[in-house]
């Protein structure tokens, strides 16, 4: 064997070698971003069947309404960008409080009702109230 | 070895090594490209994984409609690319604004738990159907659709 066939040979090697190294480590990182994902989608998807949100009760007072909603799942939730909706507008809260927010303050806890309070004109029977929470879990009634 | 078989095997020797590094650019840019593919693919997979829109709302009264979405993912999205298709047709928007956004750059910026409020400018019901249905398309694919 003559110098230059184990020179290709080696260097034959070398290319292979370096090639299933690159493609390995970029499949392994690919693979170990997408488990991530993964991983961070099913939290998602959980934290989404974890969630409940009743709508206790609707008073309207003059243009004043207020809805009491009961955080009746096993998941705390953020108040602050929870959506409202009477009549199917989207409606900007004047007030949002949690009632008796002793524990955890500032978070919508398990079993932990939120005030809100808007002004809306309503005249008539048969409005309907909407809340959303913050990863999409609603809850409406007929008023 | 006389000087003419040395002079052969010398020639030999530059050819593989001249080969070899063709042979060598060629597969590194082929690793090169596919590194970056695979990266880009990964990338793209990623983004949709992280994307998730939920229709929390729509108002088809008063003989218009507003379409309100919800950013319920964790991934920032663009309101200018955002797709409406009303009974499957699509549906030119008038606006596609941020509900509540606390300055002007945040109208484009659709960002996680943000509300989007869709206007198409003129709806083509099918009239054949007795509930329409509406799907909202982000720029990276991700759908969701809601009967009405």
């Amino acid at each position: 064997m003559g110098l230059s066939t184990t020179y290709a040979n080696i260097m034959l090697c070398i290319i292979a070698l370096m090639s299933m190294a690159f493609l390995a480590d970029a499949y392994l990182w690919g693979a170990g971003q997408t488990m991530s994902e993964y991983l961070e989608a099913s939290k998602r998807i959980k934290q989404m069947m974890d969630t409940s949100i009743s709508i206790e009760s609707v008073q309207v007072e003059g243009d004043d309404v207020t809805m009491q909603i009961l955080n009746d799942g096993s998941t705390s939730l953020l108040p602050d960008c929870a959506d409202f909706f009477i009549d199917r507008n989207y409606i900007s809260p004047d007030e949002l409080q949690i009632i008796d927010d002793d524990f955890d303050p500032g978070i919508w806890n398990p079993g932990e009702t939120l005030l809100m309070v808007a002004t809306y004109p309503l005249d008539g029977a048969n409005h309907e109230a909407r809340a959303v929470t913050c990863n999409g879990v609603l809850d409406s009634v007929i008023f | 070895m006389g000087f003419s078989t040395v002079g052969v095997q010398l020639l030999f020797f530059i050819a593989v090594v001249g080969i070899s590094a063709g042979v060598i650019a060629v597969f590194a840019d082929y690793t090169d490209q596919a590194t970056g593919a695979m990266g880009d693919r990964q990338r793209s997979l990623a983004s949709q994984m992280r994307t998730d829109i939920k229709i929390t709302n729509i108002d088809n009264s008063s003989g218009h409609l507003h379409i309100y979405v919800k950013n319920i993912g964790s991934e920032p999205l663009s309101t200018s690319c955002v797709s409406l298709f009303i009974d499957s047709g699509w549906a030119n928007l008038s606006s596609q604004d941020i509900v509540d956004p606390s300055d002007e750059e945040e109208k484009t910026h659709w960002l996680s738990t943000e509300t989007l409020k869709l206007k198409p400018s003129s709806t083509q019901f099918d009239h054949s159907l007795q509930t329409h249905s509406a799907k909202v398309v982000t720029c990276n694919g991700v759908s969701d659709t809601e009967r009405f």
